[in-house]
């Protein structure tokens, strides 16, 4: 009998709970994610959604500094660098330990520096074998071992650290400040192996907890941090993986989740319209851009490439595809950057200047077929990327706009696409005639922007595009330190890649985050590294 | 009647062997290399040689096949290209939820088909009866994808009555005993999560149960007219037997064996062919699982997957045949 | 065929299916479509309205043009693969039946073994593995029906094989293929006529599935799975038009053979018919 009365008050019970709306606890901070993250090893992943929880978790020598790329210290308290700019001295803050208890000193540095640095390292080996690699290591620092920028790291005493670098690096700072560079607990890395992966231990404001894989990754807050003052504000934090951006906006709607990344332009003003829900705009630090490839006789004919650009409305595609939260390119750097060239003056979309320059190129019927240099003949394909990125929102619509208005102008393309990773494949190796794509920084530096794609003339990456004076430029601007005269060099480089038609920007974006009202102290950063301990709830 | 399981189920061992063959002949579909196209662009040489080595890709094919049935026999279906955990794990994790949403979409199936074809069959060429066989070709042409959507949109977005996806509210928490919610709710007597884990059930079951609900209510109409026009119904109402005790006296149980069998065989159907259900409405099970594996081209999951899935069905038409013989005395077991 | 003409759920069902081939065959015709040039993005998402009954999409494409000529599409993959499946499968089920032996035990063995995965599931799988587009969806749909046309022939080749017509022709020394052809052959139509219905049915469901999770059609081509996977995501916008209608005719049309195919299946079993 007693029996059926719990069973009876159980079902009271869930009766009750099925009318009402989910109430949260409030300590807990749910954020919607675009996905899965891939690994929580910060200096193995690439992508923003691994990233966005490791940063949660680990913290690097040095930060970006709330909604701008200006760098800050972080686990180191301040630092100098010697006249020539080869070497720098780090002093680290004290008292500061790993998750696991490991206190993190000058001998943690090293271990990290050594660990990214040298493939004969155990636990870089170890990755190597499993398939993974330090890609952003090689990027940032010119290679491993023999080739690394990076010549020594020694441990001066339990607080400093001294880097010494084969030639001065303008951006150095900044890099350091990337997600891939932060400390991981050198204890927990031998301990786990390259299961350190699912098992992240670093220094930051919230702790791992657990992930449930397919589903949600959980934190909750590190008593023990070191700073008080930056402590977490909440106790928990879930980031629930919600692929379709929908989807996200449904769970935020319905209360399930207290913010998203990833938000459909046109659910922009939905999210406006919301008395419960607020937008925060990301600064922009992201262009899309159309390439062309060198390889392909018309477009070696600078008459066509201008052809192109001026047949493509990219005020009308931004007003109509970005959800009021982009604005059209006409250079590599968004206006925020230093290295912007605030004088350079755009092509005007004209298709009937288009058509004339067409004729003026010997293409009077118009331009639908291709002729590659070692003599291939095909229909002119147009490639655009599978997946929603930062800089194109919805890059199918896009890529059907940009095709309508090359239509109008007398260029006859095919749309194409493929899967994300074969698609970068295909651009790596030079393979895709006309495509999408685009580049978020980051680090806020211009080089990370210009010089990733021009200095090296030539590579099939950038569909043989060899530019020799422009990259001159660029790896001049590399090596100094003084800021007023690399942006010099940045404006001129902008102007070059202009004046050559090398490639077509289309737009810059802030892409939008949504939360529900009662989210205060959500600071969105341009290179994406957010940090939710500022993050409260009301 | 048990030596007619064994040799029924003597007659799938050739059977699970053909699938084998198809779902391992998978990887020889893509064009190019297997190797590089799972990779793609991060693939250094040395990790294809690694991936082809783990495929087997050097030996020749029939070799490839034999390494390929002995991992499977011995419980590896192989591990994910951009996780490396393996398939058969997240699988088994996996599979309560496609099991949950399956079991409840045929739940609802029956609870409305099989009323639904009796009255059609006892007021037959009625308007009800009409009208209920025009719903059910609409059932069985129904797009869930397309229905699904419409009713995430209605119910979830204009009267924001349900939530549009997932199994379980954020705000609720519930410890994992079973990975079946409802089960584990009930379980830890968590009314809150039970509670959660209906309401989350409730648009993508529907969505789900329209095609089962459809052939079940066709079935059951077709299969009671059946019965109903034989001889011994008419003697009993000859009798002056009430038209409604004799229906539900004799001919129910009769006409309810081949409503079994399509039921079984619905459930098969469904624990597969949830993959458009569970995509539009975030459900995290096997079928949500091979979409997205699909798109970030991991393979060896969609391969797994699709043989697990395959084996299953294969499964639980087995059991349906084996239930049917057991609750028939007709069947000979020859 | 009178029967089924007398049959209201038969009339509906044909009627349907009239509407949707005539839009198929006529709107190349008289409406012109070039799809690569459609793009208005100012009238983009705009709902309906007496120029644009079924409003317009996130490109300012009016949805009903891309409905109609959608049909074409839709219908062409639904009875093209259908018709090389029933090619295939039934050429399989003639050869096994009429043959026996060893051919038959290991054609139906292939044919079993098919039909043992679920068909949504082994068709997506294929199209996954061989790459995404309308002819290799095609393939694949075929690839999952052949089995019910090779068993469904088989069937009634069986059956015929000792029937006395074709005992009459063999015994005046008609070659193996002639009977095949001529006498057996036409005889298995009327069974194979409902399957086929009831395929192209089942088949634009799949095709329409498959263009959904962007492995049919690639853009622009107006196909409805895929019209209707680029309008889902308006489903918290609010433009419901934008995927309501792709849905709506999907579900029609296969509506329209469902209908027609249960009624002629009532026609031909007369075990059914009430």
């Amino acid at each position: 009998m007693r029996r059926i009365a719990r069973l009876t008050s159980l079902v009271a019970l869930t009766l009750l709970f099925l009318g009402t709306a989910p109430a949260m606890a409030q300590s807990t901070f749910i954020f919607g994610a675009q996905g899965e993250p891939v690994d929580l090893d910060p200096a193995i992943i690439t992508d923003g959604i691994s990233s966005r929880i490791t940063r949660q978790i680990y913290e690097g020598l040095t930060k970006y500094k709330g909604a701008t790329t200006e760098v800050v210290p972080a686990l180191a308290e301040k630092w100098t660098v010697s006249a020539d700019g080869t070497a720098w001295t780090f002093t680290l803050r004290r008292n500061v330990k790993f998750h696991d208890g490991t206190p993190f000193d000058a001998a943690a540095v090293v271990w990290n520096f050594e660990r990214w640095r040298f493939t004969k390292h155990p636990q870089h080996e170890n990755q190597l074998k499993a398939g993974k690699t330090f890609e952003y290591y090689e990027a940032q620092f010119g290679g491993f071992d023999d080739k690394s920028l990076i010549t020594k790291v020694e441990a001066v005493n339990p607080t400093t650290v001294r880097i010494t670098l084969k030639a001065p690096q303008g951006p150095f700072l900044a890099n350091l400040a990337m997600f891939v560079f932060d400390m991981v607990s050198p204890k927990a890395a031998e301990k786990w192996g390259t299961a350190l992966s699912k098992n992240p231990v670093g220094t930051g404001p919230f702790k791992f907890v657990e992930w449930k894989v397919g589903q949600e990754v959980i934190l909750e807050a590190n008593k023990d941090y070191w700073d008080k003052a930056t402590a977490a504000k909440v106790q928990r934090v879930i980031v629930r993986n919600i692929k379709d951006s929908s989807q996200r906006l449904a769970a935020l709607k319905a209360g399930e989740i207290h913010g998203m990344e990833g938000v459909n332009p046109d659910d922009v003003k939905v999210v406006r319209a919301d008395p419960n829900l607020q937008i925060i705009l990301r600064p922009t630090n992201t262009t899309g851009y159309v390439a062309f490839n060198y390889k392909v006789k018309e477009f070696q004919n600078k008459r066509v490439r201008q052809a192109i650009a001026q047949a493509i409305n990219k005020k009308g595609i931004v007003d109509a595809l970005y959800g009021g939260t982009g604005m059209a390119a006409n250079q590599f750097q968004p206006p925020p950057l230093w290295g912007h060239n605030k004088d350079l003056k755009d092509f005007e979309f004209n298709p009937q200047r288009s058509r004339d320059l067409l004729k003026e190129a010997g293409f009077a019927q118009g331009l639908k077929d291709i002729t590659w240099e070692d003599g291939r003949k095909e229909p002119l394909q147009f490639w655009y990327m599978p997946v929603s990125r930062p800089y194109y929102p919805n890059p199918k619509e896009i890529a059907e706009a940009m095709a309508a208005d090359l239509a109008k102008a007398g260029i006859t393309v095919q749309l194409q696409t493929t899967d994300w990773a074969v698609y970068l494949d295909k651009r790596k190796n030079g393979q895709l005639p006309l495509y999408m794509l685009g580049w978020t920084g980051d680090n806020g530096d211009p080089d990370n922007f210009v010089c990733y794609f021009f200095c090296n003339p030539g590579a099939s990456r950038e569909g043989f595009y060899a530019n020799q004076q422009l990259a001159e430029v660029l790896l001049q601007g590399q090596k100094l330190t003084d800021q007023p005269k690399r942006a010099e060099l940045y404006r001129r480089a902008e102007q070059m890649i202009h004046d050559d038609v090398a490639r077509i920007f289309i737009a810059n974006n802030q892409p939008p985050l949504a939360f529900q009202k009662k989210v205060k102290g959500y600071v969105a950063n341009p290179t994406s590294s957010e940090y939710f301990n500022t993050v409260s709830l009301q | 009647m048990g030596a007619y399981a064994i040799k029924r189920f003597l007659t799938i061992v050739p059977v699970l062997i053909g699938i084998s063959l198809i779902v391992f002949s998978f990887i020889h579909l893509i064009p190019g290399d297997p190797a590089v196209a799972m990779l793609g662009e991060r693939a250094t040489p040395q990790r294809v040689a690694e991936v082809r080595a783990q495929l087997g890709l050097d030996h020749p094919l029939y070799t490839q096949y034999l390494i390929y049935v002995g991992k499977i026999l011995r419980g590896d279906l192989g591990a994910s290209i951009l996780r490396g955990d393996p398939v058969l794990r997240d699988l088994v994790r996996r599979f309560p939820a496609t099991v949950e949403l399956a079991l409840s979409a045929i739940l609802i199936a029956i609870l409305v088909g099989i009323p639904m074809g009796i009255i059609a069959a006892v007021w037959r060429n009625s308007v009800f009866d009409g009208v209920s066989r025009l719903v059910a070709l609409t059932g069985v042409s129904m797009p869930i994808f397309w229905l699904g959507l419409m009713l995430a949109w209605f119910f979830g977005v204009v009267l924001r009555w349900l939530p549009t996806g997932f199994r379980l509210g954020t705000d609720v928490t519930l410890a994992s005993v079973t990975n079946f919610y409802i089960l584990d709710s009930l379980l830890t007597k968590n009314p809150q999560a039970l509670a959660s884990s209906l309401r989350h059930l409730i648009l993508p079951a529907v969505a789900l149960s329209t095609i089962p609900m459809a052939v079940i209510a066709r079935m059951t109409r077709a299969s009671l007219l059946e019965v109903l026009s034989q001889e011994y119904i008419r003697t009993a109402e000859a009798k002056g037997l009430h038209q409604g005790a004799v229906i539900l006296r004799h001919a129910m149980r009769n006409a309810l064996l081949p409503v079994m069998t399509v039921t079984g065989l619905q459930v098969g159907r469904l624990l597969a062919g949830a993959i458009l259900t569970e995509t539009i409405f975030s459900w995290p099970g096997i079928g949500l699982w091979i979409y997205e594996s699909i798109q970030a081209r991991d393979y060896p999951i969609v391969q797994g997957a699709t043989l697990f899935i395959a084996t299953i069905f294969v499964m639980v038409n087995l059991l349906t045949d084996v239930l049917y013989a057991a609750v028939d005395p007709r069947i000979k077991y020859d | 065929m009178h029967r089924l003409l007398a049959n209201r759920v038969a009339r509906g069902g044909l009627a349907i299916i009239a509407l949707f081939t005539l839009m198929a065959v006529l709107s190349p015709v008289f409406l012109p479509y070039n799809p690569t040039v459609d793009a208005d993005l100012l009238a983009r998402l705009k709902p309906p309205t007496w120029t644009h009954p079924f409003g317009t999409d996130a490109l300012g494409r009016d949805i009903l043009m891309r409905i109609l000529h959608g049909a074409r599409v839709s219908l062409g993959l639904g009875v093209g693969s259908v018709v090389l499946a029933a090619l295939v499968g039934s050429f399989l089920g003639l050869l096994a039946g009429y043959v026996g032996h060893r051919t038959d035990l290991c054609l139906m063995f292939c044919m079993d073994i098919l039909l043992a995965f679920p068909a949504t599931l082994l068709a997506i799988a294929i199209v996954a593995m061989i790459g995404p587009g309308l002819r290799n969806s095609l393939i694949a749909i075929s690839v999952v029906s052949i089995p019910f046309y090779a068993r469904i022939t088989r069937g009634e080749v069986l059956a015929l094989k000792e029937r006395e017509f074709v005992t009459a022709a063999r015994g005046l020394g008609g070659s193996a293929r002639r009977i095949l052809l001529w006498h057996i052959f036409p005889n298995t139509l009327p069974p194979l006529t409902v399957q086929t219905t009831l395929a192209v049915a089942f088949a634009i469901l799949e095709a329409a599935a498959l263009g959904f999770l962007g492995l049919g059609a690639q853009p622009p081509i107006p196909e409805w799975g895929a019209m209707l996977a680029d309008s889902y995501k308006f489903f918290t916008s609010g433009a419901w038009w934008a995927f309501f209608f792709p849905g709506a005719a999907i579900m029609l049309s296969v509506l329209g053979f469902n209908l027609v195919g249960d009624a002629l299946r009532d026609a031909l079993d007369p075990r059914l018919r009430t």
